[in-house]
């Protein structure tokens, strides 16, 4: 573990993302096919980050936390959204794992995402820390 | 306010209570009429004749619900020569002040009351209190949704809103003076929310007819709800439109609400019956049973199987057929259910399977196992056709269990010898092991689409497992073909049903017939045995990323030629740097040259395959050994060669496409 802890990884942004440099690999094609996914999946993500609908978890997913914000009608699909963006998030921390050989790092690598995730995420969308929400 | 019963009043009169305007104080322990309970009772008048008067109770039940602080003041109030009260202002904890005004005349005590709930809604109460038949109508249009809902405990956190129009009649009949009501309650633009947003509606319209009357300590009668129109989101489920009506018998005790003859009429996909027990107190469900027959499936998965699918990212399916099915709950939520289907026809949206003629048998319990059956006449896997098969299994909440079973494919059969799911530990895992039974090529490969094969394959999974989302293959997939094998070691899938399925495996062919092989994909004609090993195989989305693969010719004594066509096939896959070197002239004027060995490897990366040869030769790298007369060698010189353009360049010379697209 004190391996991963050592190696510079992980700049993540989100659409359009330069992903890592370093000596963690995640430039395997799998993983390449997850972020294609998810940045297809982000223009219709974005604007319920922005209203407040969606939060970014502490455990590097996302969450409906207030579909109050998404119009009636449009509130079945987001769910679909947000359960094929956290399947999309669960593998890409098992993929980026198994290809560096470390199924094991699999956890940390989660935390680590988690964090950069919240620190990149844009002013007014909701973090979530120690189970409760607060805007950026 | 009459009849009055149980009236234990402590009557004093002529202002023993202090009160400096009051000619006539009146207090009253309780008072009581049908359907309403007053407690505490305070009237204080001006005189019998006109005059303000003030009335307040502390506690009034009215229709089972409680009102705290009752009080109405009387601009002009009278009792005599009829009781009227105008310019009044009635109130309570929480509600009012609303104007009111009301009068009572005659021997039948004719009311009239009119209550101004707000600026644009005014309920009108006629009726007779007094003769054989006392009875009340209460009229009202454009009622808040919140007056009359809001504070039920049960829909109090979804806050609801919108407009009822009210057309109510309470009568008392028999010599018990037996209190009865009857509703229509028309509601628009209903709304509610709860506090996430997960369960809400919109513009709901909706017509409630009710039927209620006392029956000793409860509340006994009938309830319709015919759902108009709007839209309801529960949880996944989003509904549209209405055409759907629930209607029930009822009793409503001091701590239950029983439901019997419970009816759901859904548009389009049947009905269900059952009954329920509520909670009062806790609002919460303590028993119900439920039950339906002949739903039409399609409309059913559409509306409410997919939608709890999509929203757990699984993958879709479609549905028809008729379905029966039965269910009991209790506190703890589902105890069992049962699902029977006939005539059935499932298919994944994608199309990658289907299943029609289906029959199916599926009982489930909470706490014990069930055995699940299940007929399908036929079906398809892929392109594969599927016949006739039957499924038995054990369903229990930690495992399920299917019996060994033989399922046709074409003209042979998978045995599946073992299946079995184990939840440990929260998660599932699975085990298989299975025997596909010799298969013919040629049916085979026209039901895939595939050039004509010869011979037949099968093959034996001794053991596959699944785990934490990844299928793994324990020992040798052994598949025959060709006349030869070719062999799965370390076989594994992973997410196959996630984003990004990938395969990764080992591959080993030992002595494949090339005379059958190039005959089949028209590669020009080829005689002679050919071994191949392939290593770190990765597919993703069953596409080739990664795999370092070596074809040569098997070792051994068997009769060696390759035709030209195949020869000009192979330097037509080299690309214009492939040539066939030696002994050129012969080409053109015979059909068939002798080899020694031949043999390729690629190793693909980034989609480039670096080719080699047998051996180096001028700068290029040997594919075929000349051996014989007349012999022929061929040589490649481009060691890059794009995997993409490698494909194109193999469904030109083979004139079909490449089986691994």
């Amino acid at each position: 573990m004190k391996t991963m802890h050592r190696i510079v990884l992980l700049c993540l942004l989100y659409a359009g993302a330069v992903w890592a440099q370093g000596n963690l690999e995640i430039n395997t094609p799998a993983i390449s096919q997850l972020r294609d996914a998810m940045q297809a999946r982000h223009a219709q993500l974005a604007p319920h980050y922005a209203s407040g609908a969606l939060g970014l978890t502490a455990d590097g997913r996302i969450a409906l936390r207030d579909a109050n914000a998404v119009p009636l009608a449009q509130r079945q699909a987001v769910q679909g959204l947000v359960a094929q963006e956290n399947g999309d998030r669960d593998a890409l921390y098992r993929e980026i794992a198994r290809a560096n050989g470390h199924p094991e790092w699999e956890a940390d690598i989660r935390s680590t995402f988690a964090q950069r995730w919240i620190g990149r995420a844009q002013s007014g969308w909701y973090v979530q820390s120690g189970g409760q929400w607060s805007r950026k | 306010m009459r009849p009055l019963h149980r009236c234990v009043a402590a009557l004093i009169l002529f202002g023993v209570y202090s009160s400096p305007q009051a000619a006539i104080e009146l207090r009253f322990e309780s008072l009581s009429a049908p359907a309403v309970e007053l407690s505490d009772v305070r009237i204080a008048a001006a005189g019998l004749g006109g005059g303000r008067a003030r009335i307040t109770a502390s506690r009034a039940l009215v229709a089972g619900r409680t009102l705290q602080h009752v009080k109405l003041e009387c601009g002009d109030f009278a009792v005599l020569p009829e009781v009227h009260c105008r310019r009044g202002r009635l109130s309570a904890e929480g509600y009012g002040p609303w104007p009111v005004e009301f009068s009572l005349r005659g021997s039948q005590r004719a009311l009239r009351a009119d209550v101004r709930l707000n600026a644009g809604v005014t309920a009108t109460v006629t009726g007779a209190l007094a003769g054989d038949a006392p009875q009340l109508r209460l009229v009202s249009s454009g009622v808040p949704l919140a007056f009359l809902f809001g504070e039920l405990p049960v829909l109090k956190p979804y806050g609801p809103a919108g407009q009822v129009d009210v057309d109510a009649t309470l009568t008392l009949s028999g010599v018990a003076r037996t209190p009865r009501l009857r509703a229509t309650l028309v509601a628009r633009d209903g709304r509610f929310g709860s506090a996430d947003g997960l369960r809400a509606a919109d513009s709901l319209s909706a017509v409630i007819d009710i039927d209620v009357q006392r029956d000793g300590p409860d509340w006994r009668g009938t309830l319709v709800t015919d759902w108009r129109g709007g839209e309801l989101l529960w949880d996944s489920i989003y509904l549209t439109g209405g055409g759907s009506v629930l209607s029930a018998d009822f009793r409503l005790s001091t701590s239950a609400l029983n439901l019997t003859s419970l009816a759901l009429d859904l548009a389009g996909i049947g009905r269900l019956t059952g009954d329920a027990t509520l909670d009062r107190a806790s609002a919460t469900l303590r028993a119900a049973r439920m039950q339906g027959a002949e739903l039409d499936l399609k409309l059913l998965n559409e509306r409410f199987v997919q939608p709890l699918f999509a929203a757990r990212g699984w993958p879709a399916f479609v549905m028809q057929g008729d379905a029966d099915v039965a269910a009991r709950l209790d506190p703890a939520g589902l105890h069992s259910a049962k699902l029977i289907v006939r005539g059935g026809h499932v298919s994944d949206a994608a199309g990658r399977y289907s299943l029609q003629q289906l029959d199916a048998d599926l009982p489930w319990q909470r706490d014990g196992a069930t055995r699940m059956h299940i007929t399908a006449g036929e079906g398809r896997f892929g392109r594969v056709p599927v016949g006739r098969f039957v499924l038995d299994a054990e369903v229990a909440p930690d495992h399920v269990n299917v019996q060994p079973v033989r399922i046709p494919l074409l003209d042979a059969g998978l045995q599946l010898n073992l299946l079995r799911f184990e939840r440990v530990d929260g998660r599932w895992t699975g085990d298989l092991s299975a025997d596909l039974e010799p298969l013919s090529m040629p049916e085979l490969t026209q039901a895939l689409g595939w050039p004509r094969m010869a011979g037949s394959v099968g093959a034996s999974v001794p053991h596959v497992r699944w785990r934490d989302g990844v299928l793994s293959l324990d020992g040798q997939l052994l598949i025959q073909v060709f006349g030869g094998y070719i062999a799965a070691s370390g076989l594994q899938v992973i997410e196959p049903f996630g984003t990004t399925p990938r395969v990764l495996s080992d591959l080993q062919m030992r002595y494949v017939d090339l005379d059958a092989l190039t005959e089949t994909f028209k590669f020009g004609r080829i005689t002679g045995r050919l071994d191949g090993d392939v290593t770190g195989l990765e597919l993703s989305r069953w596409v080739p990323l990664a795999f370092d693969a070596r074809v040569r010719s098997s070792e051994g004594d068997y009769p060696r030629t390759i035709s030209q066509r195949a020869v000009d096939s192979i330097t037509a896959l080299g690309g214009a740097g492939a040539s066939a070197a030696i002994q050129r002239i012969f080409l053109g004027v015979f059909e068939r040259f002798g080899y020694r060995r031949m043999g390729v490897s690629c190793r693909l990366r980034n989609g480039v395959c670096e080719m080699d040869g047998l051996s180096e030769r001028n700068g290029g790298f040997v594919l075929i050994e000349g051996g014989g007369v007349p012999a022929i060698s061929v040589v490649g010189y481009n060691r890059r060669v794009d995997w993409e353009v490698l494909l194109e360049r193999l469904a030109r010379v083979t004139e079909t496409k490449p089986v691994l697209q």
